[in-house]
């Protein structure tokens, strides 16, 4: 299709650009596999980045996916556990969405624009279970809760792993959210819509190279 | 990338409105009288740009929700500083007061703003100013097709290096302001009139720069502000160098050659630096990730919005 002069005006000066900032994508970090269990004195437990990995992971759509990391430097949260009866109450993440960090300084302000996760408009992010219900085998849950991303709440449903030992709990939960649902609609025709969440209780979680 | 959609509720409906209110407010008006109708063309135009796309903040709640008010509303005062009868100091104060305005609601409380709000606001009133009677004077000396030229080039310039170091989002509400002046350019280009250009002055500047500022100072800590932003709106003083000294005694096409190649030199040089200035980590596609596993080695991941 021809493109009017002012079309091709404006797309000849964002052309380049847009290629090199607009779309999220992360690198993904391989989550911990032997976390270490969290007390949970009186059954709750406080969560924080010391002993809570939280990622979230996107890639480009078409046959180059550049899969990208992010990852937030500051949140806490509580979970509640029955450790007698080794079930899970509840579960809640409060984050501060400027602690968002990735591997690429560019990429993480993009993140943080209006374009993304608007971080001066919407500050906090979070999540806050409703319904924990258990699965099929012992230490399996569905986590039914509300999150609230980018100043807009929805129900989100997340399979939920957790054990028990005598020295706590350890949670390991891999969901995936669509974005669009949240208001964040940019650059769906070079981004997925799809992004993979990670949250392991019982892990150190990782501050990314451009965070430290 | 831009919709098909925006392109024509946010670029061609504004550019069309401000050329037909261009040319009406010309059939109606001329001279001083045009200086006042022009910036109101303008100000309608941006109206019906940011409301078709869904750009417009009603109840701003933040300083970037302000940037299309004070363009809008910069249209009263514009016109007013280049009036008949006013001595030069009394227009410097005009344009103070109006960029002070401007600056009270576009420089942030942030506690972390940096430098400090009452030295932002200084600084936003002294740069608005000096810009704003720089072009009045470049408007007065150089032939008004030229001035609307460089002014309406340094506006897109600006949209798209906030599009680029920033966000496409604001990139695109920039791009408005940007296609509103295209349209009162062209209408000029058609038939030239030099209060009209001297008219706008203003309120191009706090447009421009309202855009510019805000965008540079919203990257929260610890992302450094965008810095080379700012220097953008000011790319179309460069234009003195051909009002005054040696080469305003040259032909007028060597002017225009001259004139054009400095506005756009400086304006690329600008947009440059914007974009290498905040490429400091390399961009999002090139560079290779790490440690990347299959997001299907991660276990069961049912999307699960519900």
């Amino acid at each position: 299709m021809k493109k009017s002069p002012l079309q091709f005006a404006f797309a000849t000066l964002l052309g380049a650009s847009l290629a090199v900032t607009s779309a999220t994508a992360f690198a993904l970090e391989a989550p911990a596999v032997n976390p270490k269990p969290v007390p949970a004195p009186s059954g709750k437990a406080t969560l924080s980045p010391e002993n809570t990995f939280v990622q979230f992971v996107c890639a480009h759509r078409g046959a180059k996916p550049d899969p990208r990391t992010g990852t937030f430097g500051k949140f806490t949260g509580a979970a509640e556990v029955d450790a007698k009866a080794k079930e899970l109450k509840s579960l809640s993440l409060d984050f501060d969405t400027n602690s968002l960090n990735t591997e690429m300084a560019k990429l993480t302000g993009h993140l943080k624009s209006p374009d993304f996760f608007d971080t001066r408009e919407h500050p906090k992010a979070s999540f806050v279970s409703k319904k924990v219900t258990a699965g099929a085998k012992p230490g399996e849950y569905t986590v039914t809760g509300d999150l609230t991303l980018h100043g807009v709440t929805k129900s989100i449903k997340a399979p939920v792993t957790v054990a028990f030992s005598d020295a706590g709990f350890t949670l390991t939960s891999n969901f995936a959210i669509d974005r669009s649902e949240f208001g964040m609609n940019y650059g769906a025709e070079k981004v997925e819509n799809t992004v993979a969440l990670t949250v392991v209780v019982g892990e150190k979680n990782k501050v990314l190279a451009d965070a430290k | 990338m831009l919709s098909s959609d925006f392109l024509l509720k946010g670029v061609a409906a504004p550019a069309l409105a401000a050329f037909v209110a261009t040319l009406i407010s010309f059939w109606l008006f001329k001279g001083r009288r045009a200086a006042v109708a022009v910036p109101f063309a303008l100000a309608l135009a941006l109206g019906t740009g940011l409301s078709l796309a869904g750009a417009a903040s009603w109840f701003p709640s933040r300083n970037m929700h302000w940037v299309p008010w004070v363009a809008v509303l910069s249209a009263i005062v514009s016109p007013i500083v280049v009036a008949g009868g006013l001595a030069e100091l009394e227009r410097w104060l005009l344009a103070a007061l109006a960029s002070l305005g401007a600056a009270a609601v576009l420089v942030p409380d942030w506690p972390e703003l940096w430098p400090s709000r009452p030295v932002s606001i200084g600084s936003f009133v002294l740069a608005a100013t000096v810009i704003a009677r720089g072009l009045d004077g470049i408007a007065r000396r150089l032939p008004p097709r030229l001035v609307i030229l460089a002014l309406w080039g340094t506006s897109l310039a600006a949209a798209g290096a906030i599009a680029n170091a920033f966000s496409l989002k604001i990139g695109e509400s920039a791009l408005i302001t940007s296609a509103a002046l295209f349209g009162v350019t062209a209408a000029i280009l058609i038939r030239t009139d030099e209060m009209a250009v001297r008219g706008l002055a203003l309120t191009f500047v706090l447009a421009v720069v309202g855009w510019c500022y805000v965008v540079a100072v919203e990257p929260a800590p610890p992302t450094p502000p965008i810095w080379a932003l700012l220097p953008i709106p000011a790319a179309p003083l460069v234009l003195w160098l051909t009002a005054i000294g040696p080469l305003s005694r040259k032909g007028a096409a060597i002017r225009w050659v001259v004139s054009t190649v400095l506005v756009a030199g400086a304006l690329a040089a600008l947009v440059a630096w914007a974009h290498f200035s905040t490429e400091d980590a390399g961009d999002e596609y090139s560079q290779a990730s790490s440690g990347w596993v299959s997001p299907a080695s991660l276990g069961d991941r049912p999307a699960s919005a519900g």
